[in-house]
């Protein structure tokens, strides 16, 4: 008998890519050969030595084989495939692989540094360049969730090349003041502790400069909160949206040289966390930089030319020249119970006004400003019931006043009342496209005796030391100011400022108004009851100390004990250049009269247990509700609960595969689906409806296929390409038809007497520079670039895909 | 006796003989197709270094491919391999890209670089299962005895591996 010696190769797996932190390096690109033995004669290691082939890292920082026809948009589609490649880069474990590790955004520079490191094209970009030898090491790879209701595929090895967290490790290098680091969006390293430093960094000079980078604090990155409710928006050492528009500003203004010239010790060596309202306010600056042009690549890639540009503009106090923003504290005279807000300066004079006006007439706490400007960065192309995506608050011209997490009614260190304004609704019932709106007027109790001429005279004083101010944006205060003393001389102004009686609004969620008129009440009244609740309150705390003490102590010593009107602060803002708005109704109920109320509670089909639950349980109650589903209201009395509740989830996925374990998962899936036999289920994407039984079948005659003809190639792998297809051949992503097909991941409205998101008694705005315009526009003035807001790819942002805000956002109107 | 690398004549012979070269089975584990794609082929090459002499490509859903689902890897088989320096490749997305470019066979064994290769399957586990003590084949397709293809001398007697 004869016998052949047989040898067996190291293992070849998918390569993937890591830092030595253990974080994925997505969005790098490897060149790399098998490294040949080393200490051998010249001429054959030089036979031995292999072209570099070039590889990008994936989502999960899974090596992509680049094809050479692989265009600029190489991120669009090898996103696509997530970790389902056919183009995953094999790796043969135990060898050493030269590597050149290159973090760049653009595939064409990429290609070039690989012609030259074959010998392709003379050195250039490469010629200070020398290979990293690495050895793959087995590492697990845990394959993400298709989605919240499937169980995580099992882990599996993987090979992975490790490379250092420092950034000698990468090519190109990037400037000195960002760690030597090449800074863009989408870059890899991207949660490397130095790289994240490198980019914290970069982005408070931005905001030093005052372009925009963060959320409340538009001008520092966003920290992640405490309670993590923001972990999927905060930015603090991201790279993202927010840091690719300002980086690409800063860029267009040096090469046209805008820019406005500020005194850089009275506002950049200051500017950061706690940044005060005086030098938000020293931005403020009307000398135009002289400097002129200068020339830079605008394209959103921070490299030593950007950061050169950056330090300049830094060191000679040259700032964004667009409607940046200052800021003011939430709370009138309570520093250490308070925030800054931050808004156009057109608002903070608004805001500015509107509390000098209540001050001048009897209410030391004039006005709460709980929220005031919001980032793009949130409810992108959408938003739920109750917010806007082309919402004023982006533009930094709305104030949401002092209102507590109920909703429906006022902080507690803000003590309001507010009813509604019968005049405007008869009005705006007619006229108002979205239907039916309650307007509201928001009164405080005034600490003076209005009638009293004493009172009136005290208002006047007062008034008249508003029209001396000299703050910078003081001049709408001491017009309203000369104003209202007009007003007083004129005896029209106790009757417009001041009512006896109000009637706190009562809300209801089951009211097709969202509540009623509560009872009337009087000034003396209510402010007894206010003064009856502290003392109740101090009573109850006697001898204990804290923050919530300290902060009832200090709102009960502006209270005087006697009172005698309420002081209408509507009326106050309307005199400060700010406009109110009315409710909004989420129309779920069309068989009232009215509108439903306001409240509303939002599930994710992601948690379809919860979903069906709750809708089972609406639907009994209220089978006339409606509940809205991707912008699709759907009458409840058309959903098949019972069915939603007995399948358990929005869509289910099966591949078809040979081996015993795939076989043994599609024989569960079938089984799951003759279960419903009759049922209807769409198959995503094509939407092609069957049966249960059907599908089962279908699926069950496409694993015979698979086992009888797999595998063969479509093409003689010696010619021509041999790229493979998409899986949509063999894979079934099956929605049950519920009456409606649930997509995944989707927010489902649902009425509910939750908050009242949508009384917005609370909001005010400054209406005069909205009117009539679009959304676009209006915020581009802040400091956003239409380029870095679309959901489309920009070709001169080396294809990077913008915020995603759609096209009608430059046509539609703000609010 | 001495080996030599190709048969001999005997002195004196006249009958024509066959040449018969002396083959190794080298055995490339892959891992299985990511995208699980039932209808395309994964393939390897194994080319001399020249290109010239020796060039094999085995495709997935060839006989000589072997796969085990649980360990998620093909076992790509390439049979008489004659002595010399070989580049190994795999064909990612239309492209060959390299996995190892000193390969050398020889009577003595094969080597990657200055590795010898083993006898046994590679240790990479992709589950739970403890690693065997003992080397194992893959399963399904024995490695050896291997059955001489047609044209060549099967006289055990007078053949044996790489002499006479």
């Amino acid at each position: 008998m004869l016998f052949m010696p047989f040898y067996f190769a190291p293992c070849s797996l998918v390569g993937f890519v890591r830092c030595t932190g253990g974080h994925a390096l997505t969005s790098l690109f490897v060149l790399f050969r098998p490294k040949a033995a080393e200490n051998l004669p010249e001429e054959i290691a030089a036979e031995l030595t292999t072209e570099f082939s070039l590889a990008w890292t994936g989502p999960a920082g899974h090596m992509l084989l680049v094809d050479p026809s692989d265009g600029p948009e190489i991120h669009k589609s090898y996103y696509k495939h997530d970790d389902l490649t056919p183009h995953g880069v094999k790796l043969m474990s135990n060898r050493t692989y030269d590597c050149f590790f290159v973090r760049h955004p653009d595939v064409e520079w990429v290609k070039e540094a690989w012609a030259e490191l074959n010998g392709k094209l003379p050195l250039s970009k490469t010629k200070d360049w020398f290979p990293t030898p690495v050895k793959p090491e087995i590492d697990e790879y845990q394959p993400p969730k298709l989605d919240k209701d499937t169980p995580a595929p099992p882990a599996y090895n993987v090979l992975t090349l490790k490379v250092g967290e420092d950034p000698g490790k990468y090519y190109p290098r990037g400037p000195e003041r960002y760690g030597k680091w090449l800074l863009y969006k989408d870059m890899p390293n991207a949660e490397c502790p130095l790289a994240r430093k490198a980019v914290n960094g970069l982005q408070l000079d931005l905001g030093r400069l005052r372009y925009m980078v963060g959320a409340e604090h538009p001008y520092m990155p966003e920290k992640l909160h405490d309670n993590k409710d923001n972990i999927n928006e905060f930015n603090e050492g991201k790279f993202d949206g927010r840091t690719i528009n300002s980086v690409y500003l800063f860029q267009r203004d040096v090469q046209s040289g805008a820019g406005k010239k500020v005194d850089p010790k009275a506002t950049i060596a200051l500017a950061g966390p706690d940044e005060t309202e005086t030098s938000s306010l020293a931005y403020l600056s009307d000398e135009d930089y002289a400097g002129g042009p200068r020339a830079i690549t605008v394209d959103g890639v921070v490299d030593q030319q950007t950061c050169d540009a950056l330090e300049q503009r830094l060191r000679d106090g040259v700032v964004n020249p667009l409607n940046i923003m200052v800021c003011t504290l939430a709370r009138d005279g309570a520093p250490k119970l308070n925030w800054n807000v931050w808004m156009r300066p057109e608002a903070a004079a608004s805001l500015y006004c509107w509390r000098e006006l209540a001050r001048a007439l009897g209410f030391p706490l004039t006005v709460a400003a709980n929220h005031t400007f919001r980032s793009a960065a949130v409810n992108v192309g959408s938003a739920g019931f109750g917010r806007s995506w082309k919402s004023i608050h982006k533009v930094g011209l709305a104030i949401d006043v002092g209102l507590d997490r109920t909703y429906f009614q006022a902080a507690d260190d803000w003590p309001v009342f507010y009813q509604r304004d019968l005049s405007v609704d008869k009005k705006n019932k007619k006229k108002d496209v979205e239907g039916y709106r309650i307007y509201w007027r928001v009164f405080a109790i005034t600490n003076y005796m209005i009638p009293e001429p004493d009172s009136i005279a005290l208002c006047r004083a007062n008034l008249v030391e508003v029209t001396k101010n000299d703050h910078k944006l003081g001049k709408v205060a001491r017009e309203a100011a000369l104003r209202l003393i007009d007003e007083i001389d004129k005896g029209k102004f106790a009757a417009k400022y001041f009512r006896e009686r109000v009637k706190q609004w009562q809300y209801d969620p089951w009211d097709g108004d969202g509540g009623k008129e509560g009872p009337e009440v009087s000034a003396p009244d209510a402010r007894k009851a206010q003064l009856a609740a502290f003392d109740e309150f101090f009573a109850a705390n006697e001898g204990k100390k804290g923050k919530l003490i300290d902060k009832k102590r200090h709102y009960y010593s502006h209270f005087s004990k006697a009172a005698s009107r309420f002081l209408d602060l509507t009326a106050l803002a309307q005199e400060s250049n700010l406009e109110r708005i009315g409710s909004f109704t989420n129309h779920f109920d069309p068989t009232t009269t009215g509108e439903w109320g306001l409240g509303l509670a939002t599930y994710s089909t992601g948690k379809f247990q919860a979903l069906a639950k709750a809708m089972k349980a609406l639907k009994a109650d209220h089978p006339n509700f409606a509940i809205e589903i991707a912008g699709e209201q759907v009458k409840l009395a058309d959903v098949d609960v019972d069915f939603m509740e007995a399948f358990g989830a929005a869509r289910v996925d099966c591949a078809v595969a040979r081996g015993k374990d795939a076989e043994k998962m599609i024989a569960a899936y079938c089984e799951k689906l003759r279960k419903f036999p009759a049922r209807r289920f769409v198959r995503t994407p094509d939407d092609e409806a069957k049966t249960g039984e059907e599908w089962a079948a279908a699926i069950e005659a496409k694993l015979e296929e698979v086992k009888t003809a797999a595998p063969v190639n479509k093409k003689d792998s010696s010619k021509g390409s041999t790229k493979k297809k998409d899986s949509a051949g063999w894979t079934f992503r099956l929605s049950p038809d519920y009456g409606v097909v649930f997509p995944l991941k989707t927010g489902v409205y649902m009425p509910s007497p939750g908050a009242p998101i949508g009384l917005e008694w609370w909001h005010f705005q400054v209406s005069s520079l909205i009117d009539n315009r679009a959304f676009g526009p209006l915020i581009c003035e802040m400091g956003w670039t239409k380029e870095t807001l679309l959901d489309e790819p920009q070709p001169h942002l080396h294809y990077r895909i913008g915020m995603g805000y759609p096209q009608n956002a430059w046509t539609d109107q703000a609010g | 006796m001495k080996p030599y690398s190709v048969a001999l004549f005997n002195k004196g012979e006249e009958d024509v003989n066959t040449i018969v070269l002396p083959g190794t089975e080298i055995i490339i584990p892959l891992e299985e197709d990511v995208d699980c794609d039932p209808f395309q082929d994964d393939e390897i090459r194994l080319m001399d270094l020249c290109g010239e002499g020796y060039e094999r490509i085995v495709k997935s859903s060839d006989p000589e491919a072997v796969p085990n689902h649980d360990e998620r890897l093909i076992y790509y088989h390439f049979t008489d391999v004659p002595a010399g320096l070989y580049r190994l490749s795999v064909r990612i997305g239309g492209h060959w890209v390299d996995l190892a470019s000193d390969l050398i066979v020889t009577p003595k064994g094969a080597f990657l670089g200055k590795d010898k290769l083993g006898k046994s399957a590679p240790q990479v586990q992709f589950d739970s299962r403890p690693v065997p003590e003992e080397p194992v084949l893959p399963k399904g397709r024995p490695a050896s005895p291997r059955l001489l293809p047609k044209h060549m001398d099967q006289n055990p007697n007078r053949w044996d591996w790489g002499s006479r």
